[in-house]
């Protein structure tokens, strides 16, 4: 998204640290400038990538604090049981069924965005996520099966190979109760295979319909994966929640996942797929012809180009040229789809660093990137409780998830495969706007998160009105104010507070006024 | 002083006479050249003028099921095909002799008796790829060469003649690609009540209002524009939130979305063309429940219960509104075992509206048998274009010209589906404010397609880089159903049943009333 201003306005800041903090970062602050500036730049994006040297006290300290977060990333074998002690649809279930589940996993990630230091990593799980998307956000459409595996799903596949290999997701996320579920797998038959995982497969998670593949790659995937089903555990069927697979004796399991093969659902025979192709005769060479196949996307130029594209939309701009495509692909190819390696291309390509101001933050990131700047905490002052059986149950705020939820970017939460929108024109809208800009003053006032220490954030001492203004905007856009913004900002101050702009007068309100002003300026909203 | 004088002498902040409020005033006056928000010339002849249409698309994500919502009536063919989901006649609601209406849509059935409804059958999209993803965009494009997916249709049709209001173009959901890319950015709604700024301790929404103005004058770029159009817009909604509806609709988002355009129709303020998505994904693969009740049965209430309440709502403006339905594709002709069915392709669209011609299914439905579907899909015989063109030029006072611009690389097929304006007296009740904000459109009927013969090469979509010469073939434009829907015409009978006050008519070689009705003499 190009732009262009007239003088006096204020525009993105020129500095090459601060372009690569707010593009690898959900949001920069003074603070993280000066102590990237210190470490080096580089010497900071290497250690970014080996995320869990990078130490996180703070926020594991405040996830550790609230018991909720205990259950996030647990599978049905854990969260099924203790639904049932609850022995009470009504409070076991919803505590723990994906419903909830769900909602704490959005909220974990929303905290994880704004407070970990693991910020490239952050950055990283959400992209993946939506490259391989399952909502978060339960689907009646599933009957509440998905419920139980999303969760996990986001920690073993995504979590666990965010900065790992791209292969090593692909192969999970296929095999994984989640995906099958959320793309039809269990309804899949020998008879009328169900195409919607092969479709997928081939349009979002690998080659993509650039690469010309055809009605018969789809079909011919859909048929080697017939059989595939998950393992739910043997207490799921005796509370009557789903109805038992016939010949339940003919499965195979699959370790690494809680998901097995059904011989007798499963199609056998030669299966072509873009130029890969297997003879599956019996139960035991399934797997490993699923494992064959997906190791051949992965390889495939097209899956390179797919990821080169996605990830120039991510970190550089809405339309990547097409030498960065093919100059990110060849990377991703070259490594076997290191992810590591690819990012230190994107990193160092001279693309990256001419898209200075090019992209516009989506209304997820805009969210996260005033509470980082405002440094909040959700506010978990007013937790519900669901009164259990064996015990209560603090129940976690849905402010934040809602606040997110009207804006249209919960996070994890795009209800269809294809993952949320990375381009300007998906979110350049009216409604969204105006959530937006009321969004600022919500964060000041403190509700969903805490009040922020505005004297702290914003010290006043010493200071007239001007110099005031000057230095507000300086702290939260890590540039200098342009002249008429800073006169708009000031004639505001002295409409609102009838001409007597003297900060020892209503400092708190005045310096919540301008912060909600610079906030509002179109600068703000780039990245 | 023409308006352009206008602005030349009063540029904005130079005087009291802001270009806001000019924007504001001018949509009062018709017959004159205005420049929109964004330097926009639209020529409105007063000579030939007339009141145009408001086009309303009702956008039904996931891919609609025709066969389910207009129903064939060859029992023993759609019990053959469709197995596990087929729906016996005696559950439909009859429509003609060949088809008949889930009985989930009943309350369009006073719609379709007073001609207000139209069906449209095996209508779709040029491409067969059954993905959502590039279906429903290059729908919502309309366009089908790289080059020209740059903007949505319904931005273009409003790039070509708008009402130069600021809310000239609503979407309403997430589906609003159609209104964006135009000259003049769409106004994106979730909820009238919700559209209005808050103000922060002395410094009211107006303010803040302004300042928004004031400092994103200094910028050019998409999201800087659209801020100008939306704070622009504020006022214009809080009219449309002012305005009151007794009618009951479905207490459903899609019910409350129709609500909410009935009120912007209502409010005078230059709505041409809105965009709702219908609240629920009609991606039904599994599970798509019973007659009774259930998935599509639920959705089908929704959606004929929305659009019947809306119409009521409407009242005298119904005159002067289309409602069209839009999907990505049909589903597959035969159904799966999981109670659902996969993508497909040729599907069928609803248009309702003042200028409908009603009571009746156009299109041309080539059969079911094996040999007439495209790999198990029924085939498109109608490109959703031309009916797309034959509202816009009908309706809403677009040229040939300008459809060519809307519908780049396109010859539509003329399927008299609409009324012409002119045919369509505008009613002597007709609120003056509402016709005012609408303004008035060139309208000169020689100017648009005319009734041309069906010949194969207009019944079928252009090819295009998507789409083989194999997936041509596949396509038979003749109208060849299968033989138990084929009988002399002399042969027809029409009846008239009668059920309380209601009366309907059943032709047909051996037509007999359905349930619940009886025979008229």
């Amino acid at each position: 998204m190009k732009s262009t201003w007239v003088e006096g306005a204020t525009p993105p800041s020129k500095d090459l640290v601060t372009h690569i903090l707010k593009r690898f970062t959900y949001g920069t602050t003074q603070q993280l400038v000066t102590d990237v500036r210190k470490v080096g730049v580089d010497n900071w994006f290497e250690t970014q990538l080996d995320h869990l040297t990078i130490s996180d006290s703070e926020v594991e300290a405040f996830i550790s604090k609230h018991e909720m977060f205990n259950y996030i990333h647990k599978d049905i074998n854990f969260l099924w049981p203790l639904a049932e002690s609850e022995g009470d649809i009504a409070k076991g279930q919803i505590y723990n069924s994906n419903w909830m589940a769900g909602r704490i996993l959005n909220l974990y990630t929303v905290i994880q965005q704004t407070h970990s230091n693991r910020q490239v990593f952050e950055m990283m799980v959400e992209f993946w996520h939506n490259h391989f998307n399952i909502t978060t956000i339960g689907d009646d459409t599933k009957d509440g099966h998905l419920d139980w595996h999303t969760n996990d799903f986001n920690k073993k596949v995504i979590r666990q190979h965010a900065l790992g290999k791209f292969e090593d997701m692909l192969q999970l996320s296929a095999l994984h109760p989640a995906m099958i579920v959320s793309l039809d797998g269990e309804l899949s038959t020998k008879e009328l295979p169900n195409e919607n995982y092969g479709r997928e497969l081939l349009e979002l998670h690998t080659v993509a319909p650039k690469s010309g593949y055809t009605q018969a790659d789809i079909l011919d995937a859909a048929k080697l994966f017939s059989g595939l089903r998950v393992k739910w555990p043997e207490r799921y069927y005796q509370r009557g929640k789903k109805p038992r697979l016939e010949g339940r004796n003919t499965f195979i399991d699959i370790s690494s996942v809680e998901s097995m093969i059904h011989s007798e659902r499963q199609i056998y025979g030669t299966f072509k797929v873009m130029g890969w192709q297997r003879t599956v005769n019996s139960p035991a060479e399934v797997l490993p012809a699923i494992q064959s196949l997906l190791s051949y996307l992965t390889a495939h130029p097209e899956t390179a180009k797919t990821v080169a594209l996605k990830l120039g939309r991510r970190f550089v701009e809405d339309v990547p040229s097409k030498k960065f495509i093919d100059d990110i692909s060849s990377t991703f190819t070259s490594s076997k789809g290191d992810i590591k390696t690819v990012l230190r291309a994107v990193y160092r390509h001279p693309e990256f660093e001419s898209a200075m101001g090019t992209k516009l933050k989506r209304p997820g990131e805009e969210y996260v990137s005033v509470a980082r700047a405002l440094n909040v905490w959700p506010n978990f002052s007013n937790l519900g409780v669901w009164k259990g059986i064996t015990k209560d149950f603090p129940f976690v705020s849905p402010i934040i998830q809602n606040d997110l939820s009207r804006l249209g970017q919960i996070p994890l939460g795009w209800p269809f495969p294809d993952g949320y929108p990375d381009v300007a024109t998906n979110w350049v809208n009216a409604n969204s706007q105006i959530l937006r800009w009321n969004t600022y003053g919500n964060f000041l006032q403190g509700s969903s998160w805490n009040q922020p220490d505005l004297g702290k954030l914003f010290p006043a001492a010493g200071k007239d009105i001007d110099s005031f203004i000057d230095g507000i905007a300086r702290t939260l856009l890590q540039t200098d104010l342009g002249s008429a913004d800073r006169r708009s900002i000031k004639n505001a101050v002295i409409k609102a507070f009838e001409s007597n702009v003297n900060l020892e007068a209503n400092l708190k309100e005045k310096t919540s006024l301008i912060v909600r002003l610079v906030l509002q300026l179109p600068v703000w909203s780039l990245r | 002083m023409n308006s352009q004088e206008a602005i030349d002498l009063c540029p904005e902040g130079r005087s009291g006479f802001s270009r806001r409020q000019f924007l504001q005033g001018v949509s009062l006056f018709g017959g004159m050249t205005i420049l929109s928000a964004t330097g926009v010339r639209y020529s409105f002849a007063a000579s030939t003028n007339e009141v145009p249409d408001v086009v309303v698309t009702l956008v039904l994500r996931g891919g609609f099921d025709g066969l389910s919502a207009v129903v064939p009536t060859d029992e023993n063919l759609m019990r053959k095909v469709r197995s596990s989901i087929y729906i016996p006649n005696s559950s439909l609601i009859p429509l003609d002799r060949d088809f008949g209406l889930h009985p989930g849509l009943k309350r369009l059935l006073p719609l379709w008796q007073a001609k207000e409804l139209a069906i449209v059958n095996t209508i779709g999209a040029p491409t067969h790829s059954r993905s959502h993803f590039d279906e429903i965009a290059d729908v919502a494009y309309a366009a089908y060469s790289e080059k020209d997916k740059r903007s949505g249709w319904m931005a273009r049709f409003l790039d070509v003649t708008g009402s130069g209001s600021v809310v000239q173009s609503v979407g309403i959901g997430s589906t609003t690609k159609q209104l964006v890319g135009g000259t003049v950015a769409p106004i994106n709604l979730n909820g009238l009540s919700n559209f209005k700024l808050d103000g922060v301790f002395g410094y009211r929404p107006e303010d803040i209002a302004g300042f928004i103005d004031e400092t994103h004058a200094r910028w050019t770029n998409p999201w800087v524009n659209q801020a100008k159009s939306t704070i622009q817009a504020l006022d214009q909604i809080a009219k449309a939130s002012a305005e009151k509806s007794t009618v009951t609709y479905p207490n459903t988002g899609t019910g409350r979305r129709l609500k909410d355009v009935a009120a912007l129709l209502k409010a005078g303020i230059g709505v041409r063309a809105v965009d709702v998505e219908f609240e629920g994904d009609w991606d039904m693969h599994a599970n798509m429940g019973s007659l009774e009740n259930g998935w599509l049965t639920g959705y089908l209430a929704d959606l004929g219960g929305s659009i019947a309440a809306f119409r009521e709502d409407l009242g005298v403006l119904w005159a002067r509104v289309t409602v069209v339905t839009v999907t990505e594709f049909g589903r597959r002709v035969s159904a799966n075992e999981s109670n659902g069915t996969e993508h497909g392709w040729g599907s069928s669209m609803f248009v309702a509206g003042g200028g409908v011609n009603g009571g009746k299914i156009h299109g041309r439905f080539p059969g079911l048998d094996e040999k007439q579907l495209k790999d198990g899909d029924l085939v498109v015989t109608a490109d959703y274009r031309s009916l797309l063109t034959e509202i816009l030029t009908r309706r809403a006072g677009v040229t040939v010209k300008g459809a060519s611009e809307i519908f780049p690389n396109f010859r539509p097929e003329v399927l008299s589906v609409m009324k012409h304006l002119s045919e369509t007296p505008l009613p002597a009740n007709f609120p003056k404010g509402v016709m005012d904000g609408l303004g008035n459109v060139f309208y000169d009927k020689d100017a648009l397609p005319t009734q041309a013969p069906v010949v194969a090469a207009t019944a079928t979509p252009k090819p295009t880089p998507t789409m083989s010469s194999a997936d041509m073939a596949g396509v038979d434009p003749s109208p060849s159903p299968s033989p138990s829907r084929v009988r002399p015409s002399n042969t027809k009978k029409t009846i008239t049943c009668v059920k309380g006050g209601r009366t309907i008519k059943v032709t047909g070689k051996d037509p007999k009333c359905p349930t619940g009705y009886t025979i008229k003499k």
